[in-house]
């Protein structure tokens, strides 16, 4: 397992994938804290004063933007890893090789999603400290938000991105890197359309034939969580209750894309020109 | 299945869709042998090495490598393996790609290190240089290098001697001669007649799937005067007037 492991972190680092999703999320935090921070300033100088007689935006805002702009460098991360890292030694003229390791075809799978969890722990360093650094460190000595409730959004996100990257290498194994980037796409869309529709009852609005909508709702309430990720951080921050269904749904889609990844693994995937 | 067979083949129908790559095909391997397979493009060679290391799950027919079933994980740490075309990560360089094949295979660090720098030495490999940079020659000498590793009961060698030059193809041979001294078996799928001749004891030749003809190459030998001859006779092209 060790073994596998450093062949992952060797490949992330030499490909500079690491490098560029740690770039990339810092880039993203940074500008977007930053410009939290500059409208706060801006308030408070010729409008706060008149209006509010302070700033509506603070930490507890900053940590909540942090958290949701870490959704996309997350997901972006899960692509990358999941669409052309993971597939990478079982594809092609590699996948042949690779088969013939004398391991468990179930370490495969163990050991892509300990390199993601390793991955995903220094993107929510890079969060934390671009949090540091726009707001000042001390400002983590008096957050307004219970660490608890950050915990609880930073697990969600991370079975999420976990999730995420199975079904992207899923969807590369069987389907190929450029379809699933377009398979990826319209997923993100409709379960965030499917989500904004259901959470806030714009259903109501549109016309739909009797039985229609109890069907797409309880097809959506068993479908990966993703248009709720919003939500329920938006939850965490208003309403600290500890709501575990989704967390569930996770934990079961997780287990799901991890054991289809691993029957891809059955046989290696040949290229046509080599079905001699 | 028998103890002593490192692989036996009964009745295997390998498909691709609805192509059929090998058809009704029974073969077997004996311990300490080596098994010579040749045919023309599109026999079956590969499809058939496919089946035995169980990369392919064959339609019908029975199939047992060491005693178990083929692809079994356990029996790849007694296996080498070298595909016609494979590629070895192309982020590694030479030495750490054979070290992470070692590592599942060889448990004595000393052992590795050791087998590891005879390897680099023989198969004269670039310590630093990444694969990526490597020729098409080179990659294929990182494939062979690690089906090495770990003294295996069974080398299994597709189109070896692709991409290399002259002298790598002698060290080679000489290091497989070793190899069948020390009682390994060996199958090797070539269209270099001559070089299969040279390494192989048994010899299977195939067509469109089907096999033709499985004899010692002593008695093809003796009976078409070459292998040359004997291949050629039996996949229906006379050369010197030979028939099977």
């Amino acid at each position: 397992m060790g073994t596998l492991l450093k062949q992952n972190f060797r490949h992330v680092l030499r490909t500079r994938v690491l490098l560029f999703a740690l770039a990339l999320s810092f880039f993203v935090q940074w500008a977007g804290l930053q410009s939290l921070k500059n409208f706060t300033l801006h308030l408070e100088g010729d409008l706060g004063s008149f209006f509010l007689g302070r700033s509506n935006f603070g930490e507890r805002e900053g940590i909540f933007l942090a958290l949701f702009l870490h959704l996309f460098t997350g997901t972006f991360l899960s692509a990358v890893y999941g669409i052309w890292v993971v597939p990478y030694l079982h594809q092609g003229d590699r996948s042949q090789l690779t088969f013939t390791l004398p391991i468990s075809k179930w370490k495969f799978p163990l050991g892509y999603g300990v390199t993601m969890l390793g991955l995903l722990f220094l993107l929510h360093l890079v969060m934390f400290a671009t949090f540091g650094f726009v707001f000042g460190f001390r400002a983590f000595m008096s957050l307004a938000v219970p660490w608890k409730v950050i915990a609880v959004c930073l697990v969600v996100e991370t079975l999420a991105f976990m999730t995420l990257m199975f079904a992207f290498a899923c969807s590369a194994m069987a389907f190929g890197q450029i379809p699933t980037f377009f398979i990826g796409v319209f997923s993100f869309f409709s379960l965030q359309l499917a989500a904004v529709l259901f959470r806030l009852n714009l259903e109501k609005l549109v016309e739909f034939e009797s039985g229609f909508l109890e069907w797409s709702r309880f097809i959506y309430n068993k479908l990966p969580p993703m248009g709720e990720l919003v939500f329920d951080l938006g939850t965490q921050f208003s309403n600290p209750t500890w709501n575990d269904k989704n967390i569930w749904l996770w934990l079961v889609w997780l287990s799901v894309f991890a054991s289809i990844f691993r029957l891809t693994l059955r046989y290696p995937r040949l290229t046509r020109r080599s079905e001699g | 299945m028998e103890k002593n067979f490192v692989f036996q083949m009964q009745e295997v129908r390998v498909c691709y869709g609805r192509r059929s790559a090998v058809d009704s095909l029974s073969l077997s391997l004996e311990r300490g042998r080596s098994l010579g397979m040749l045919g023309p493009n599109g026999a079956g060679k590969t499809s058939t090495l496919r089946a035995i290391l169980g990369m392919v799950k064959p339609r019908r027919g029975q199939i047992s490598v060491m005693g178990g079933p083929p692809g079994d994980p356990k029996n790849f740490q007694k296996i080498g393996f070298a595909p016609e075309e494979g590629s070895p990560p192309e982020f590694l360089t030479a030495p750490e790609y054979l070290s992470l094949v070692a590592e599942f295979k060889i448990h004595d660090r000393a052992k590795r290190k050791e087998e590891i720098g005879d390897l680099v030495q023989l198969f004269e490999l670039p310590l630093d240089k990444k694969i990526r940079d490597y020729s098409k020659g080179m990659k294929r000498r990182v494939v062979l290098a690690q089906t090495f590793l770990g003294h295996p009961e069974l080398l299994v060698l597709d189109e070896p001697l692709n991409g290399l030059d002259p002298l790598l193809i002698i060290k080679l041979r000489k290091r497989l001669e070793d190899y069948m001294k020390d009682g390994g078996s060996l199958v090797f799928s070539s269209h270099i007649l001559a070089e299969v001749e040279k390494t192989c004891s048994v010899i299977a030749i195939l067509r469109e799937g089907s096999l033709l003809c499985s004899a010692s190459t002593s008695e093809l030998v003796s009976r078409f005067g070459s292998i040359e001859n004997a291949f050629a006779s039996y996949v229906g092209k006379e050369i010197n007037g030979h028939t099977p």
